[in-house]
């Protein structure tokens, strides 16, 4: 075997991508709120200042995409899945939630049942299944499980979440589990110390690795949710029946980028006040054309059983391969 | 063409080769700051649509090298890469010992190597560029770059040589 020959067989695995449908997103979202493609022109791809040139631009473009579609976009992907610093010991009260059935409490009433439901799920587990299309086409589906769902600082947390490959969503069985343990640092945005475990179903491999971890976003996390409704930064919208239940519709609207609309749309239960859908579209109106991307993220919690516990624990199938990770 | 269509052919663009874009940045700059490189990448390919040829990977890999080399992020780049690089040394396969301290030969030699050298090396070997496309990336004529290419193999000849000396062989560290 020549030199080259043993060059390519070392080629290390962190070269490749992870399937990631939210990075997916807003990259694209990002490139396209900039607007039209200019004019051809002739100039050799080579030159240097098509990336200065660029770059010019990117700093309105970071802010107003980067700020806002992607906190909003991924706010509920990974939506309810971690932190929240505020466990108090609100319980629901049931009684009154089903006598309300039927009909859309004031906004007041609402935002106290929602935050002590939000409560006092907060040692449950946590099931997200996301899925994201652009301009009316699924590219990417994800489902996650975490536990507990509302973790207290310094509390250990396990997250195990399962991609699909948005390339390949015709083939079942192309699809990677991550397991992520890691303890609940006592700020959003912090770096933490994770053993992560990743299964690549379609390769029959699998990685583990500890790692420091960027950890619980805040615009990815329950907190978000909770500071929107703590903060009243919603209208009810109504009433809608949701797989058959009856929840009760909220609506934020968050303006971003000039020619890019977010709307973020929320659904809780009518009876026991939980988030169980939320939906968040980015429409970019621009000469000619538009820009659609939508996010949907279906919830549900599950008690923190035996049985429910191992949805939480990857499992690693025999005969897969071990491979580094560096 | 309309707008869809231009939306269109640039999601397709970006699910061909999101993949080999993200391996020659993590490559070229390190995974830290890698995901942000290919992000600049394909806004540039967005707002050069009209420009990018039908054979489009060495053209955006010529653009990933320019955002790399921006010098608005040259400390960053420095400290992403030097972790990658380490991060290659101290790798290793569960697999027979034999392959393991080739594989390892091999990248630590890398490693030790400049920058152009790992780029011509790699361009061929991980991002399975043909010579014609990987001159593009860089700049020159073909001829040029298999000139190059034959020294650059010399080199790492020579390393992986210089490091397979047994217990007293040499250290390498990762060039910045």
């Amino acid at each position: 075997m020549n030199t080259m020959e043993m060059l390519a067989q070392a080629r290390p695995a962190s070269l490749d991508p992870r399937p990631d449908p939210a990075r997916r997103a807003s990259d694209i979202a990002a490139a396209l709120s900039v607007g039209q493609p200019e004019p051809a022109a002739t100039a050799p791809a080579t030159r240097r200042h098509h990336a200065r040139r660029t770059r010019a631009v990117r700093p309105s473009r970071k802010l107003a995409a980067g700020a806002g579609l992607t906190a909003l976009v991924t706010a509920t992907v990974a939506a309810f899945v971690v932190v929240s610093a505020n466990h108090g010991q609100v319980t629901v009260d049931h009684g009154r939630a089903n006598a309300d059935r039927g009909q859309v409490i004031g906004k007041a009433s609402l935002r106290t049942a929602v935050l002590a439901a939000l409560d006092t799920a907060s040692g449950q587990i946590g099931y997200v299944r996301t899925t994201t299309s652009a301009n009316g086409r699924t590219d990417g589906v994800a489902e996650s499980w975490t536990y507990p769902w509302l973790p207290q600082t310094g509390q250990e947390v396990r997250n195990l979440t399962r991609i699909h490959d948005p390339r390949h969503l015709s083939d079942p069985g192309d699809y990677a589990e991550t397991e992520t343990i890691y303890r609940q640092p006592a700020a959003a945005n912090t770096t933490v110390k994770a053993e992560i475990i990743e299964v690549l179903f379609k390769q029959r491999k699998w990685y583990e690795q500890q790692a420091l971890w960027s950890g619980p976003q805040q615009a990815q996390s329950p907190s978000y949710i909770r500071q929107q409704i703590a903060a009243g930064q919603f209208t009810v919208a109504g009433k809608a029946e949701i797989d058959g239940r009856q929840s009760i519709k909220l609506i934020i609207h968050e303006p971003a980028d000039p020619g890019l609309q977010l709307d973020g749309t929320l659904w809780v239960d009518a009876t026991t006040y939980l988030p169980l859908r939320s939906v968040i579209k980015s429409v970019g109106t621009r000469p000619g054309g538009q820009l659609d991307l939508t996010t949907v993220n279906d919830m549900s919690y599950l008690a923190p059983t035996a049985a429910n516990l191992a949805k939480v624990q990857i499992s690693i199938p025999a005969g897969f391969t071990r491979e580094s990770l560096p | 063409m309309t707008d869809p269509d231009l939306i269109e052919r640039f999601t397709s663009l970006y699910d061909e080769h999101y993949p080999r874009v993200y391996s020659y940045a993590v490559s070229r700059a390190g995974r830290q700051i890698a995901d942000e490189v290919v992000s600049d990448v394909f806004l540039i390919a967005w707002r050069r649509l009209g420009e990018v040829p039908d054979h489009a990977l060495p053209w955006l890999l010529v653009v990933a090298r320019n955002v790399i080399a921006n010098e608005v992020r040259a400390a960053a780049r420095r400290e992403s890469l030097a972790a990658e690089l380490r991060s290659w040394q101290s790798g290793t396969v569960p697999d027979i010992a034999d392959q393991v301290s080739e594989r390892q030969a091999v990248l630590r030699a890398l490693t030790a190597l400049s920058d152009d050298d790992r780029e011509l090396l790699t361009l061929v070997a991980w991002h399975g560029l043909s010579p014609r496309d990987a001159a593009q990336v860089l700049g020159c004529s073909a001829a040029t770059y298999f000139v190059r290419l034959h020294r650059a193999r010399r080199r790492l000849e020579q390393a992986v040589s210089a490091g397979a000396g047994g217990p007293g062989r040499r250290q390498y560290v990762a060039a910045p």
